[in-house]
């Protein structure tokens, strides 16, 4: 037999109680590392100086027009970007909390904008305060039990959430492929839901869509951490997600649980959907929403579920977006396209997650093997 | 292995520990739980990587970096949770993980097996899926997974814990079979009656040192016992006399659980409990004592005719099956139940004392917010009353050792001074001073006037600690006898379900 | 009877789309990661053997062996990579396997059409590819009546009835194969049998997205004919996919009759109207299209409501394993 006489070459070691400024380190300096690894990409990609590259995608969020005057236009953009993923990635939280992995999110969204456009369509006989107020109540209620359909399965048979909400997002996006295809009649597309009278329409603050979600979105980024930290129904939730076998075991109705907190998630879903209707786009169409249902997933996952933290990570999300959106219409480089922020976005999760793993775990390489035993010895010799 | 050491984070496993063993000879390490046994035999079979000191074989340094290695090296080991793949047959599981054919040939490796069952006296069927089988048959298929591998050193980690006395007999013939083989065998225990029955020499651990190391024959239960545990202890567990006239506080009739497939997991169980005595319940892990205890606090389903009726203080009757759990525990009966996990159910790993403590009070008061004070100061309660050692009440319990967690469970629910407290393994894997700190607890309560209900794995401690004992084997039950009265042998005898003469 | 033909043979091309992608993650789930990046890994595989492949042609290559062969490996190369990355991700740095997998499945689709914008890639359809991996098997092809429904296929469609029947071999009769799934029931009972987990783990996820990027490939070549402009239905078969592992109980034979299932669910928005008078309501077409994912979520609700041992999923899938964790 062949004896191997070496320690072996890199062992995975894990950390205990490391202390929180090397936590943030750790995170900081793999979030560097993407960034400079982003930057090759702009300068591979777009041959040209990288920096002026990143100068445009900053542009995407804050720049200045033509004349020299702060450009709201592009800043509502983001605002709204921003904070339409922060809403989703806040609904979904709660549910993630208890280990019920939603990824409906989208089909919650066109469900709640699907009864919004219903309602803003059909109800034109009534004042427009009671269409929104209805709209409302509707959305809530539509997205919730279309969220509730799967949490049903799930408490009663341990059905497998992750693919049956998603399944219910390919239905939702026919079901309303269907109806769009009704309403819109011989119409090429989907028209602007009553863009004569504004029947149903959300009232703006400065003339623009995006302040009033915002304000909400702040209540509710506080209302979310509150409900988990501070209410019975947050414990409950806490509990659930942790041990299931606990929960029932110390007499906790896991059932009532999962159908209340999934409801509450879906149904806050479905009020995005409402303020993609009856705020920002006036109509519904099979892609309202777009991909955002998705990403808003990594963005709560990212932050822990952690309601504040979900704030840079959206705000990010949004930035690079923009970003490259601007990036691709400046004509900067004629490669760097619209596109080009889904792989600075990539590198960027990936480095994250692997700065959350070395703050749980560390390397030890074979040259090291030898300090550790002695700092090990060293420890023990003041243990004792 | 010669000065071997390993540590996890700030915790000291083993410390410069030096041992050897002989082909043809039986080892034991003894030890508390938590002294390090099972740390050292890993790292001899490959699981950990010691982060100092070196192994040698037949007077060569090697390198044991993955299971694979040890078995290179011929080492084995039998580890305490089977590492057995429930889905898969016994030969699968034998032959699984060996670079030979690349397809398995079926008829012939069932040969194999059959020959070295026959060579050792086994009784293993090759075709039959382990999640059917019961734990003394896991256990073999385990040391034929080993045999088959050509193993020349056994170690064995606790193997003695899940059996019957008379399994473990048997157990004991096959070990001194492969003895006679000249396989050397490692047996981790803290039992020191099977030290002195199967071993030839001895080494006793404590606190991550080895402390002994001396030849069986010339050593004395007491003097190992010492050893172990450091300072001579008195080893009584005190036991006072049970209430004269007490009060009927529980009565169960006709007790029946749906078990997997038809059988019943408990099959017509019927006693009754009085205020001031502790009933013992025995039996084979897995014989329903879960079962048991989980329908009396309203966790269990159940199948007509059972009846479990509680009386209360003004010996009311209340029928408890049906009800909902939260409500059989307000009327006084507390469940402290330590599953093998210890933290699988009552505790949650990623809270803190103070937020575990609310597992059971948190429904209390009428407002939807949560009301912390009051958890907070049982939480105190216990940490000083229990001797709880943790860096702050809000730490996430997962990261305080094992037996600390379980003192946050068991002095959970004996902090709030049920009427009726069950208790199921309550010092499973605690040092032997917690566990007499746990077993006058018990005692304490009992003079209280509590009913407790004690499920143990321990016979001595099981007919040291009872008044009356109730033997369970495979969901039926066997008896119920006096403790003071009653001895191992019949104990063991009704576990395994044979009736006592 | 020709309107029924066409569905068969619709169903079953779809079904070979939908087979790779389910074989992969059946491999994937067995040693233990439910990887949602399926749809992600089908789509960038799918743009780069199309790309490659146009390449080649326009390049005036008119090899057909060296077309097929390009356009595979592309697949299989980029599938392999997403599963490299997956896998450095999920097992050395012990990622979440859900965000991971959705990151690949979101931005995978993402870079695809980064790369289509950048190389400025329009509906130009590679009609000779497409036509090579829709040519059946010759002379048997010609014969009546059964000719087009047993033999008329591209040759992915028997190359994928091969290997989900080598697969099953595989898992059933040999070692490799034992381990593999070894590794995915109980990382710590593999580790103790002398198994490399982190080997297999890295060999599982490897080969599994590789035969996960065939998808994109038969999607491009077979079900589009060499289109690149028809790709909005991949997502849909990735997440599919998914589900169709569940619906095959973690056995690859299963596939061999789910997948042509799927695809002929698929097809009935296309073929059940003109065979049953269903044009009265102009919603039909809808309603039909949801047929394959109402069928994935009622067997999801089914597999849940059966409790045997041998249809439940690999018991340590979504869990990274660390041997000294205690």
């Amino acid at each position: 037999m062949k004896a191997k006489n070496k320690t072996p070459l890199v062992r995975i070691v894990r950390r205990q109680d490391v202390s929180r400024t090397k936590r943030y380190l750790a995170m900081f300096l793999c979030f560097v590392g993407a960034l400079l690894l982003s930057t090759l990409f702009l300068y591979a990609v777009g041959q040209k100086n990288p920096l002026e590259a990143w100068q445009y995608i900053v542009q995407g969020t804050i720049g200045y027009t033509r004349s020299g005057d702060f450009n709201f236009i592009k800043f509502y953009q983001f605002l709204q970007s921003f904070v339409v993923l922060l809403a989703i990635a806040l609904a979904l939280s709660p549910a993630y909390r208890m280990r019920f992995w939603n990824i409906g999110a989208q089909g919650q969204i066109l469900i709640g904008g699907l009864v919004t456009s219903a309602i803003m369509i059909y109800g034109t006989s009534l004042p427009s305060a009671v269409i929104i107020l209805f709209s409302i109540l509707a959305s809530i209620l539509a997205a919730g039990i279309w969220g509730l359909i799967p949490a049903f399965f799930k408490a009663k048979f341990n059905t497998n959430e992750t693919l049956f909400t998603l399944m219910l997002n390919y239905i939702a996006v026919l079901l309303v492929t269907l109806v769009c295809n009704i309403w819109k009649g011989a119409h090429s597309q989907m028209p602007i839901i009553n863009q004569g009278t504004q029947l149903g329409w959300l009232p703006t603050i400065l003339g623009e869509t995006s302040i009033l979600p915002a304000i909400l979105v702040a209540i509710l980024v506080i209302t979310t951490f509150c409900y988990i930290r501070f209410t019975k129904h947050g414990y409950e939730v806490q509990v659930v997600g942790e041990s299931v076998q606990t929960a029932r075991y110390v007499g906790i109705n896991v059932s009532k649980v999962i159908m209340r907190t999934v409801f509450l998630s879906a149904a806050l879903c479905g009020l995005v959907g409402f303020f993609y209707v009856s705020n920002f786009d006036h109509m519904i169409t099979p892609t309202t929403g777009g991909s955002y249902g998705f990403t808003a997933i990594i963005v709560c996952w990212l932050a822990n579920f952690n309601p504040f933290l979900m704030i840079p990570y959206s705000a990010l999300v949004a930035f690079l977006e923009r970003g490259a959106t601007n990036l691709s219409n400046s004509g900067f480089a004629e490669n760097l396209n619209e596109y080009s922020s889904q792989f600075i976005l990539f590198v960027i999760i990936l480095a994250i997650l692997i700065g959350k793993f070395f703050s749980q775990y560390a390397f030890v390489f074979r040259a090291n093997a030898n300090r550790l035993r002695k700092c090990l010895l060293k420890g023990l010799l003041k243990g004792e | 292995m010669r000065s071997i050491s390993k540590r996890f984070g700030p915790v000291v496993a083993n410390h410069n520990v030096n041992l050897q063993i002989r082909p043809g000879e039986i080892l034991a390490l003894l030890g508390e739980n938590g002294s390090g046994k099972t740390t050292l035999m890993n790292m001899l079979s490959g699981i950990y990587y010691p982060d100092s000191g070196s192994i040698y074989i037949d007077g060569e340094k090697v390198q044991i970096q993955s299971p694979s290695d040890a078995f290179q090296h011929g080492i084995g080991m039998v580890h305490q949770h089977f590492k057995l793949i429930d889905v898969f047959t016994a030969r699968e599981n034998v032959v699984l993980g060996l670079k030979k054919k690349f397809f398995l040939q079926k008829r012939k490796l069932n040969q194999e097996i059959q020959a070295l069952c026959e060579r050792y006296g086994f009784h293993v069927n090759p075709n039959k899926k382990i999640y059917k089988m019961s734990v003394s048959e896991k256990q073999t298929v385990e040391i034929v997974k080993l045999l088959y591998r050509g193993v020349e050193t056994l170690i064995l980690d606790e193997p003695t814990a899940v059996l019957t006395p008379q399994e473990t007999e048997n157990l004991f013939a096959i070990l001194r079979n492969m003895k006679e083989d000249g396989k050397s065998i490692i047996i981790i225990t803290h039992k020191l009656n099977e030290v002195m029955e199967i071993s030839d020499v001895v080494a006793i651990m404590r606190g991550g040192k080895l402390v002994q190391f001396v030849k069986t024959s010339k050593a004395d239960e007491e003097r190992l016992a010492d050893l172990m545990v450091g300072s001579h202890i008195d080893l009584e567990i005190h036991r006072s006399e049970p209430k004269k006239d007490g009060k009927k506080v529980l009565e169960v009739k006709d007790l029946s659980c749906p078990g997997s497939g038809h059988r019943l997991s408990l099959d017509h169980v019927g006693f009754e409990c009085r205020e001031g005595e502790i009933l013992g319940i025995a039996g084979v892990s897995g014989s329903g004592q879960k079962e048991l205890l989980e329908a009396i606090a309203g966790l269990q389903k159940t199948v007509s005719p059972s009846s479990i009726s509680f009386f209360d203080e003004n010996a009311k009757q209340v029928e408890l099956i049906g009800k909902p759990a939260t409500e059989i525990r307000k009327l006084g009966i507390h469940l402290a139940y330590v599953p093998e996990d210890r933290l699988g159910m009552g505790l949650i790993g990623n809270m803190g004392m103070v937020e575990n403590m609310m597992l059971r009070t948190y429904g209390e008061g009428k407002t939807p917010l949560l009301e912390r004070k009051h958890p907070l100061h049982t939480a105190e309660e216990i940490k000083s009353e229990f001797d709880v050692k943790t860096p702050s009440l809000n730490t996430p319990i997962r990261k305080l050792s094992g037996g600390n967690v379980q003192k946050v469970l068991v002095g959970r629910e004996i902090a709030s001074h049920p009427k009726l407290l069950m208790t199921a393994y309550a010092t499973r894997g605690l040092d032997i001073n917690t566990s007499y700190e746990i077993y006058n607890k018990l005692d304490e309560e009992k003079k209280k006037g509590a009913a407790v209900i004690y499920v143990g794995e321990d016979l001595d401690v099981l007919l040291a600690i009872s008044d009356r004992i109730l033997v369970l084997s495979d969901g039926k039950m066997m008896g119920i006898l006096d403790a003071r009265k009653t001895d191992k042998k019949t104990l063991g005898l009704l576990m395994a379900g044979k009736e006592a003469k | 009877m020709d309107t029924i033909i066409n569905w068969i043979t619709g169903a079953v091309v779809y079904g070979t789309v939908l087979a790779a992608p389910a074989l992969g993650e059946t491999i994937n789930e067995k040693t233990g990661h439910l990887n949602l990046g399926v749809p992600g890994i089908m789509y960038l595989s799918g743009f780069v053997s199309y790309y490659l492949v146009k390449l080649y042609t326009v390049s005036g290559g008119t090899n057909s062996f060296l077309i097929a062969i390009i356009a595979l490996l592309a697949g299989l190369g980029v599938g392999a990579l997403f599963g490299l990355i997956y896998s450095v991700m999920c097992v050395t740095f012990k990622a979440n396997q859900n965000v991971v997998g959705l990151a690949i499945a979101t931005f995978g689709v993402g870079f695809g059409k980064f790369f289509s914008t950048m190389f400025d890639v329009g509906n130009e359809s590679l009609s000779d590819a497409g036509l090579l991996f829709n040519t059946g098997i010759p002379y048997l092809k010609d014969l009546p009546y059964v000719g087009d429904l047993l033999f008329g296929y591209g040759f992915m469609t028997y190359m994928m009835i091969v290997l989900l029947i080598l697969f099953f071999v595989f898992f059933r009769k040999t070692r490799v194969g034992l381990s593999l799934r070894a590794v995915g029931e109980s990382p710590a009972s593999a580790d103790a049998a002398g198994i490399n987990v982190t080997r297999y783990k890295y060999l599982g996820t490897i080969v599994g997205c590789g035969l996960c990027g065939w998808g994109g490939t038969a999607y491009v070549f077979q079900f589009s004919s060499g289109n690149w402009g028809t790709n909005n239905n991949m997502e849909a078969i990735g997440w599919l996919a998914i589900a169709l592992v569940i619906f095959a109980t973690w056995n690859s034979l299963n596939i061999l009759w789910c997948a042509p299932l799927f695809g002929f669910l698929y097809w009935a928005f296309t073929y059940l109207p003109s065979l049953v008078d269903l044009t009265f309501f102009s919603g039909m077409t809808q309603i039909l299209q949801m047929l394959p994912y109402i069928l994935t979520v009622l067997i999801l609700i089914f597999n849940s409501l059966r409790r045997k041992r041998e249809t439940q999923p690999p018991s340590a899938m979504g869990l990274s394993y660390f041997r000294e964790e205690r």
